[in-house]
């Protein structure tokens, strides 16, 4: 088995709001393989994000902070870097692709200018060679006319090419990982699944690990190796994306694959899971999925179970499989 | 871009004509006749009696309007009667002294407002964003008058270290490089009193567009890119906050020169704003109504101005 | 990332009052507000003397403990022509305020919503109105009408709305094509009833944010023209009139008690009511969580 090239353990990342601490990652632990894919699921609002910004150290300032915990990339403790060692990280040995490609780039510098600023960060180019590599990328992303897009200011372009803009950006330093931050949720559908391959072959040429967080299931059984899936700060299962389809083990990763629309025929009616995501200063007791699940017993409701590997290569958290041949 | 800028300019077409009809009212609202204004009081009666009748004393209100518009697109804008002399002259002489004061104003206010602005935002919620935010409040507040009047009585009467009011030194007979230090001695008090008015504004617009602009996206993209923090601020936050603060600059010129009105006033000042309230004691109002139409027309030109600026420090504009 | 939700389920005035008092700065002024209001509103009991008593023996009499605040260059009480004067300058914020507010909310409510035509006439007067420097205008008209506290109530009402007028017309337009607004248009009401009930309650917080902004404006203005002689005149005392006493040089540099103490209280009602405005501005823009 190839050793991790990242390795979170024990995340606890808390805003400061007006109504005192909230923890908004509760103890993360997570493994990302070199040359593997990890999709990280869940509903909006669980932490899929602020893993993604806690593992950058983008935090937003000054109400976010890593409370405890390690993250360990590479063999480095990335919560103990310097800020300056933590700038030579970003976007050369881990780079990171935001959701939403209109806003994500800055609308008064081109294209060109913002791609030759994360060579320049990190390589040591001269100017020609620059431009040749930054034209290289672009069309590398698949950006027909490459050379004109390289004058040209994002409002030019559009979502679809803006996100292999940021791509091409990304991955001009060649990253060991890429985080990408729901990718394709801002993209027209057919967009989408050209992105999703072009993230997949590229993925392959580089060796790059990525961490891909998404709340569409239909993303992960296209791009992923392995799968985590979260639930109000905390993970409750992880394992190989086929697992996670043929036999899912939490209840609430098995409400999640119940929800999707492809399972429902016509006429049926759609199937959700009840009840709403708590909020954070309003944590159940007990497993915070309690109140929403169906298999809920006595002990759920009051001991949150621990993260258990119940078979080789599947971890979950949930009282229904300890002390259980099932 | 073109189709833009022409629009722009189309749009102050019918703004000037409503101008021109404001100030043709106040001319007809101000007592006293105007037309005994309009012509040089240095003709003999006969000569008078057939002015009048050329320039529309018998006519009809439409009839007069376009007669008084065509001669004030011309620069004919009547006689003063207090300086005896064309009042486009008098307004020109004091105009040249009115701007001196407030761009050196304003150039000095943005020097300072823009990086304290940054720096405040960037730091928001420390001491020193607390006492810029407190300070630009007391700027925005106090009468810029008594701003002036608490400087005259302090740094120039109690201290000493300031003339008290004018240009320059009467009966000084300096010339030359002494004559213009002597004019910058002048001119340094006047302009502190409008550029720490001028640059709380400032401050306040700087610092809140920058707060904005470092809630964006991009600005985070540009630190996942590994940028020094001091590069995300200054080159990528502070160019896309610009943009609406060198607009708000423009605009300010204007009304920058409408403050001037009372900072003259008080260090006797000679430029537009002495003028206009001396031609008010003076009941000269020919002057006064031209002063109006002269700095609207400034005004106006600054808004157009800070238009194109806009369009061209904000490439979206460009292919719209 | 909506981590802020903490305050759902109140109702949005709660929840801006809620902000409101836990901005110092806002509360502070408004604090100060209520004094000045009360010590205006009780001048005729609280004041040492009577408002334009004079002592012909005590002209320019420097601070004594019988009068806090010294003589005037009448021999009048300085500090309590300046208690009275709080009333005039009050009074003439609030009043110009008002006819800018019904002026600036009538306008620009018509002009979003009928649009076309009558908008961009409505627009272009607002243009032409802002395009003169404010207090230029405001001096001139002042030396055409002549000094009187009611044209100086008119000036600043009158020339105070167009910027009010553009701030309405936009909330307008935005919410024109609102849902509610359709469905009102479904139901069959009438235009000056879709207005009145349902659009300009809607506008409402800009309205306050700007009215309280306006009434410190109109102090400004009442200061600045009063200073000039073309405001509130004698003997009748208000802060700005107080202030052109240093138009007198010896009095500017020896006496100043006399000036002093109504710029300084120009200042402070000024400041205060900006501290209120800016924080009533955080507390009802739902977009600012903190």
């Amino acid at each position: 088995m190839p050793e991790a090239l990242l390795e979170i353990q024990d995340l606890v990342t808390s805003f400061k709001t007006t109504s005192g601490l909230q923890r908004v990652l509760d103890g993360i632990n997570l493994s990302l393989r070199r040359g593997e894919i990890l999709g990280l699921v869940g509903e909006s609002g669980c932490g899929k994000s602020i893993t993604s910004l806690s593992i950058m150290r983008l935090l937003p300032q000054p109400y976010g902070f890593i409370e405890n915990g390690k993250i360990l990339f590479n063999d480095k403790e990335l919560t103990d870097l310097s800020i300056p060692e933590m700038e030579s990280i970003r976007g050369n040995e881990i780079s990171m692709i935001f959701q939403e490609p209109m806003t994500a780039l800055n609308p008064v510098f081109t294209i060109g200018n913002q791609i030759e600023e994360v060579l320049d960060i990190h390589q040591d180019l001269k100017k020609r060679d620059k431009k040749e590599k930054c034209i290289e990328m672009l069309k590398l992303v698949g950006l027909p006319r490459a050379k004109d897009v390289y004058n040209e200011y994002p409002h030019q372009l559009s979502g679809g090419m803006r996100q292999r803009v940021m791509i091409a950006m990304a991955l001009s330093c060649e990253p060991r990982l890429l985080i990408a931050d729901e990718p394709t949720t801002a993209l027209d559908v057919t967009v989408q699944i050209q992105i999703l391959e072009l993230m997949k072959s590229l993925q392959k040429d580089m060796n790059t690990s990525i961490l891909l967080i998404t709340h569409d299931l239909g993303v992960i059984a296209e791009m992923c190796d392995r799968v985590a899936v979260m639930y109000l700060g905390k993970i409750v299962e992880e394992t190989t994306t086929v697992n996670i389809f043929d036999n899912p083990l939490h209840p609430y990763s098995q409400g999640l694959l119940n929800s999707r629309l492809g399972n429902i025929q016509k006429g049926e009616k759609l199937i959700c899971i009840p009840g709403m995501v708590p909020t954070l200063s309003d944590k159940p007791q007990g497993c915070f999925f309690s109140p929403r699940c169906s298999k809920c017993i006595d002990r759920c409701k009051t001991d949150m179970p621990e993260l258990n590997e119940v078979k080789p290569g599947h971890k979950v958290r949930c009282w229904l499989y300890v002390d259980e041949d099932y | 871009m073109r189709k833009y800028l022409i629009r722009r300019i189309l749009i102050i077409i019918p703004v000037l004509f409503g101008v021109s009809i404001v100030i043709f009212a106040l001319i007809h609202l101000a007592p006293g006749d105007p037309y005994s204004s309009m012509i040089d009081p240095n003709f003999t009666a006969e000569d008078r009696r057939n002015l009048l009748e050329a320039i529309g004393y018998y006519d009809p209100l439409p009839v007069k309007y376009v007669k008084w518009l065509g001669r004030a697109i011309q620069g004919d804008l009547g006689y003063s009667i207090t300086y005896k002399e064309p009042v486009l002259s008098v307004i020109l002489r004091n105009f040249k002294n009115t701007v001196v004061l407030s761009l050196t104003a304003l150039a000095l206010s943005v020097l300072m407002a823009v990086p304290i602005g940054v720096i405040s935002a960037t730091r928001k919620n420390t001491i020193f964003d607390y006492v810029v935010t407190v300070f630009s409040f007391i700027g925005i507040s106090v009468p810029i008058f008594f701003l002036a009047m608490l400087l005259i009585k302090f740094l120039s009467f109690d201290l000493g270290l300031f003339p008290i009011s004018g240009m320059q030194t009467i009966g000084s007979g300096y010339s030359g490089f002494m004559k213009f230090l002597d004019f910058v001695h002048h001119l340094m008090l006047p302009v502190i009193a409008l550029a720490l008015v001028q640059m709380a504004q400032l401050m306040r617009y700087t610092r809140s567009s920058m707060l904005e602009v470092i809630m964006q996206d991009y600005i985070r993209t540009a630190r996942a890119k590994g940028l020094k923090e001091r590069l995300v601020i200054y080159k990528h936050a502070l160019r896309n906050a610009l943009i609406p603060v060198v607009t708000v600059i423009c605009i300010s010129i204007g009304y920058l020169m409408s403050g001037a009105v009372l900072t003259e006033t008080v260090f006797v000042w000679p430029g537009m704003g002495t003028l206009v309230y001396q031609s008010i004691l003076n009941r000269d109002y020919p002057v006064v109504v031209s002063c109006a139409l002269v700095m609207a027309f400034f005004i106006l030109i600054a808004n157009l101005i800070a238009d194109i600026l806009y369009a061209f420090i904000d490439p979206r504009i460009k292919y719209e | 990332m909506s981590l802020m939700t903490v305050e759902s389920g109140l109702s949005p005035w709660k929840i801006a009052t809620a902000k409101l008092k836990r901005n110092k700065l806002a509360m502070f002024g408004l604090f100060v507000i209520s004094i000045l209001v009360a010590l205006a509103i009780l001048a005729p009991v609280i004041t040492p003397y009577e408002r334009d008593r004079i002592d012909m023996f005590k002209i320019y009499e420097s601070p004594t403990s019988e009068h806090k605040l010294g003589m005037d260059e009448m021999g009048r009480d300085v500090l309590t022509r300046l208690i009275y004067g709080a009333r005039i300058s009050i009074s003439v914020g609030i009043v110009s305020t008002i006819i800018a507010v019904v002026i600036g909310v009538i306008l620009g409510a018509v002009a979003g919503y009928s649009g076309s035509i009558v908008d961009s006439i409505i627009m272009r007067i607002v243009d032409v109105f802002m395009c003169f420097p404010f207090f230029l205008i405001a001096i001139v008209i002042a030396g055409i009408l002549g000094p009187s506290i009611i044209n100086l109530m008119l000036i600043s009402g009158l020339l105070n709305w167009p910027s009010l007028t553009r701030i309405v017309r936009a909330e307008v337009l935005s919410l024109k094509h609102c849902e509610y607004i359709e469905a009102a248009k479904a139901l069959g009401l009438n235009a000056r009833k879709i207005i009145f009930k349902h659009i300009i309650p809607n506008t409402l917080a800009p309205i306050i944010v700007y009215a309280t902004l306006g009434i410190a404006r109109g102090i400004l203005i009442e200061a600045g023209l009063s200073f000039l002689g073309l405001g509130v005149e004698q003997p009748v005392p208000s802060w700005g009139n107080m202030l052109s006493a240093a138009q007198n040089f010896t009095t500017l540099t020896t006496y100043w008690w006399v000036w002093i103490p109504p710029g300084f209280m120009v200042l402070v009602t000024v400041l205060s009511i900006n501290f209120l405005g800016d924080g009533l501005r955080d507390a009802l823009d739902p977009k600012i969580i903190q």
